[in-house]
Order: C-alpha cells, then sequence, then structure tokens
C-alpha cells in the first residue's frame, strides 16, 4: 500500500540572466493513496511536470517534504518507475533487452530476466516483438516498450509524463484503454501527466487540476469513469455521459477560461 | 522517378546510376588528359610522366621497391605507424571524451589544452616534438596520435552532451549506478559521434603521415614519395599518391563499413 505526501512543497527557479525567477510550486500539499490513479492537468507552466520529477527525484524542493510511505525522497529509485512521453528508449537495444534494462542492472539472472521480459511485452500485447529494433516500431508500440520496462522493474508507483501526447487519437485512446487494464491488473498508485482533459477525466479516479504563476494545486475532484469503463461501460458512451461532458467544461473553464488570456492549454 | 513522388524543392533526387555514371566519365576524362598531355608533348615527363610510365613504375615498386624497400613495405611501415596512433589515440581520447562530457571540471580542465593544440598544423609542433622525443618512431607516432586525439576527443565529448537526458534519467530510474549509467547509455548513445570522430582521425592521421615521416624515415609511403622527390623520380611521387589516395579512401570505406554494422539505428 503505497502513499504520495507533499507536504508544504514549494519550488522555486533562481533568476537567471534571461529569466526572471520561477515559482513553479507555491507550498503544495497533495495525499495520494494506495491505488489511486491520480491525473494531473493545467497549461503550461502550472508546475505539473515539475511535481512529478519531484516524486521521481530528478528535483529537489526548494522547501517542504516529499515523501513516498514517509520515506523522504532523494534522487531517483527504483520503486519509482518513470514512463517518458519520448526518447526515453535505447535504440541500440532490442524490444526485449529495453525492457529487461532494470532487471540486468539489477543483476537478474538470464532465464528468470527472460520469463519477466516475456511477461510483460505479454501484458502490452507485444509478444512477437521481443526482437524488433525499437526504432522500427511505431510511436504507440514503443510507449507500450517504455511501459512494459517501467511495469518489468516492478516499481511502487508509476509517474507518467504526457506518455500519450505524441500519439494520434487512435492510438491514443487504444493505450489510454491498455493503461487501465494494466492499472487494474498490477493495483500500483499512478501519477499520470497529460495535456488532453478528456484523457485526464477518462484515466483518472482522481483529477488535480492546476493553475500556473505561481503554481499551484487548483482544486482535485473524485472521479469513477474509469472504474465505469472497467465494470464494461464503453469508452465512447462514457465520454458522452453528461457528467462527463460537464466536468469537462468545468475543468476546462479553470484552465483555459473564456475570455482571458489565450495561452496554450 | 515516379510521377506520384512529391518534388523536392531542392531537387536532391539524383538517381545513384546517373551520379555513378557522370563519377566515371570524369574520371575518365582526367586520364584522357593526363594521357594527351604526355603523348603529345605538352609537358615535359619529368614534370608529368605519362599513366603508362606510371603503371610500370607501380609495378616495378611492387617488384623490386624503390629507397631500399618495395611498395609493401613502405605500405607497412606506414599502416604501422597510423595504426599505432589510432589505437593509442582511440585508448585515450573516448575515455577523456567521456569524461569531458560528463564532467564540468574536466571539461573546464582539458578545454583550453585541447582547443589550443587542435588548429595548429602539425608542422609547426613537429620540431618541438623532435627536440622531446629524437628523431626515432616514437616522435613520428606521437605526431599522428596527436593529430588524432583532438576530433576522437571532441567528437566523444559532443556525443555524450547529445545523449538525451530522458534516456538518462530513465536508466537512473531503473536502478543504475553511475558506472552503469556510463557503460549501458551514454557509450552506446555517444558511438555514433565516437565513430564519426574515430573516422574524421584517422583521416587527419594520414594526412599527417608526410609530415610525420619527412624527418629520419628509412620506409613509408610518405618518406618514399619525398625521397623520389630528391632524385626527380616523378613517376615514383605520383604512383606514391595513388598509393596513399587509395589506402586514404579504404580506410572510409571500412570506417562506413563500421558504422553502418555497430549504430544502424543512427539518426533514427
Amino acid at each position: 500500500m503505497s502513499r504520495i505526501e507533499l507536504d508544504k512543497v514549494s519550488v522555486v527557479f533562481p533568476a537567471s540572466r534571461h529569466t526572471e525567477a520561477v515559482t513553479a510550486l507555491d507550498k503544495v500539499d497533495l495525499l495520494l493513496e494506495a491505488e489511486t490513479f491520480a491525473t494531473v492537468i493545467g497549461r503550461s507552466g502550472c508546475g505539473k511536470t515539475t511535481l512529478l520529477n519531484l516524486l521521481a527525484g530528478f528535483l529537489a524542493p526548494t522547501a517542504g517534504k516529499v515523501a513516498l510511505d514517509s520515506q523522504p525522497i532523494h534522487g531517483p529509485g527504483v520503486e519509482r518507475g518513470v514512463v517518458f512521453q519520448k526518447n526515453a528508449l535505447m535504440p541500440w537495444l532490442n524490444v526485449a533487452d529495453n525492457v529487461a534494462l532494470g532487471l540486468t542492472f539489477a543483476g537478474m539472472p538470464k532465464q528468470q530476466r527472460q520469463d519477466r521480459v516475456g511477461t510483460c511485452l505479454d501484458w502490452v500485447g507485444l509478444s512477437g516483438f521481443a526482437n524488433h529494433r525499437v526504432y522500427e516500431l511505431s510511436g504507440g508500440m514503443q510507449q507500450r516498450v517504455g511501459i512494459a520496462r517501467a511495469l518489468a522493474a516492478d516499481p511502487k508507483i508509476l509517474l507518467m509524463d504526457e506518455p500519450l501526447g505524441a500519439l494520434d487519437a487512435l492510438t491514443r485512446e487504444s493505450l489510454q484503454e491498455l493503461i487501465l487494464e494494466l492499472w487494474q491488473k498490477a493495483g500500483k498508485l499512478v501519477l499520470f501527466i497529460t495535456h488532453s482533459i478528456e484523457e485526464a477525466l477518462f484515466l483518472g479516479t482522481r483529477l488535480i487540476v492546476m493553475t500556473p504563476r505561481p503554481g499551484k494545486i487548483h482544486k482535485t475532484y473524485d472521479l469513477s469513469f474509469s472504474k465505469r469503463f472497467l465494470a464494461g461501460e464503453s469508452a465512447r458512451s462514457l465520454k458522452a455521459d453528461p457528467d462527463f461532458i460537464a466536468l469537462r467544461e468545468e475543468v476546462l473553464e479553470v484552465i483555459h477560461p473564456r475570455g482571458g488570456d489565450h495561452g496554450e492549454p | 522517378m515516379a510521377s506520384h513522388e512529391v518534388k523536392d524543392p531542392l531537387n536532391r533526387r539524383y538517381s545513384q546510376r546517373t551520379t555513378l555514371i557522370i563519377s566515371a566519365v570524369t574520371t575518365l576524362a582526367m586520364l584522357l588528359i593526363w594521357w594527351a598531355a604526355t603523348a603529345l608533348g605538352w609537358v615535359k615527363p619529368l614534370f608529368l610522366p605519362s599513366p603508362q610510365t606510371v603503371v610500370q613504375r607501380l609495378g616495378d615498386l611492387i617488384d623490386t621497391g624503390f629507397a631500399d624497400a618495395t611498395l609493401w613495405q613502405h605500405t607497412l611501415a606506414s599502416l604501422f605507424r597510423v595504426f599505432s596512433a589510432f589505437l593509442l589515440a582511440v585508448l585515450t581520447a573516448v575515455p577523456i571524451g567521456i569524461l569531458m562530457g560528463i564532467h564540468d571540471f574536466a571539461k573546464g580542465l582539458l578545454d583550453p589544452v585541447i582547443e589550443f593544440y587542435r588548429p595548429l598544423p602539425p608542422l609547426a609542433y613537429l620540431p618541438l616534438i623532435i627536440i622531446w622525443l629524437g628523431i626515432g618512431e616514437v616522435a613520428k607516432v606521437v605526431l599522428i596520435y596527436l593529430a588524432m586525439f583532438a576530433p576522437i576527443c571532441l567528437s566523444t565529448r559532443a556525443g555524450v552532451r547529445a545523449v538525451a537526458r530522458e534516456k538518462v534519467l530513465a536508466a537512473a530510474t531503473l536502478g543504475a549506478s553511475r558506472l552503469q549509467i556510463i557503460r549501458h547509455i551514454v557509450l552506446p548513445g555517444a558511438l555514433p559521434e565516437i565513430l564519426t570522430g574515430m573516422r574524421v582521425g584517422i583521416g587527419f592521421g594520414w594526412t599527417t603521415l608526410v609530415a610525420a615521416e619527412m624527418v629520419a624515415a628509412t620506409a613509408g609511403l610518405g618518406f618514399m614519395v619525398l625521397n623520389a622527390k630528391d632524385f626527380l623520380a616523378t613517376d615514383v611521387v605520383i604512383a606514391g599518391i595513388f598509393v596513399i589516395g587509395i589506402v586514404a579512401y579504404g580506410f572510409d570505406l571500412i570506417m562506413r563499413g563500421l558504422e553502418h554494422w555497430l549504430v544502424p539505428w543512427k539518426g533514427r
């Protein structure tokens, strides 16, 4: 049972010659427990990637405490898996060796490693692709490899940084469904950053809406669309549900107010 | 060209066959002009011997040699120098380049040294190397080594810097130690640039060969050409130039083959 805690966390990037100091996160409190699927949304500069970088250990807070299971986070670690948007697969390794990377680092024996890799490739629907070169795969399949690689190391929590952001709409939808099925199977705490409101509403059990300057959590919502999907409702009917649409408009109003400045969402 | 293909605004679509034919015609034309210039007596044989003479001379060089060594011995002497220098350069420049790529201290320490000597023509510091190391084999190898070191080192550094941040971070979240990151991520990630540096380096080294063999050599292609000049044996000079050119082209083909084989993912 994993538990993420942020206690009055601030991140300030100091001024440089060309930029002013930026408060990427301003005294943020957050508590995420057990099998939550948390989706984070907000326009550019709201600190959502900073939030993920803190949890991944790529960044230390300027003030406040970040902890996983009451252990403060210092640097990256295997108990926190990360799926990146792009560029994170190793083109000199084939699909299986990419998935096995964490196991190789840990010195797992070959036979055991192969079994584990086989299982993980099976989960993401890439069983027949073990020996393929990653750069010959489509963008969607590459992301499946990235997800399998993160799962293979069996982390406590999974951090996903706009993993579907570079994919076309159809591939994106099929991967959303795959991610939900894997989440149900693996039962891990997930933090998922996205630019897409529909994606955030559909996937999350907990939606975190953030606003910029300074980066803050504006509001959080408890959602049930993903659970309804896993219980058998179709993705299309869920996304057409009046509750879904009403919530989408409400969140849209926060992150992209009509009549306000029209920065990117 | 199929009519449904999109036309490149720069017209960069040549068929490989057309290019090959143009190249063949250029080569033949050059040989023909050479032949005509000598056969029709435009140029004295002392300045430009005929192609036949050069080919004949090449045969002699293989059979009986020049300056107390056959063509093979000259070639082997040069290859030995270049490859000793190359081996040394790869063994030192790659680790140092990696260190400079991941460590600002190493970069700050070594940058001024490399950036200062890199643009110097090897002939400019050859006298210093002779004063320090004498006129033996070591001085020759060191001169070639220095010419190779900078391009290999700087390409390696650039390659290390070019490894995507996400790859290094991903490895760290998968539990990699610092050494594992260097071994499994940085080194293979920088390999395309390292190989490019090796290719450039071997070219530089081969270019420096003649300078290295100017002093107190008894064999070597550069020595052979320089020695032939002293006897006004123009045919040997030209034959030597051809051999030097062909070997250089051979190196390039080998390095390109290596690239194709080792980093098929380059640029993907």
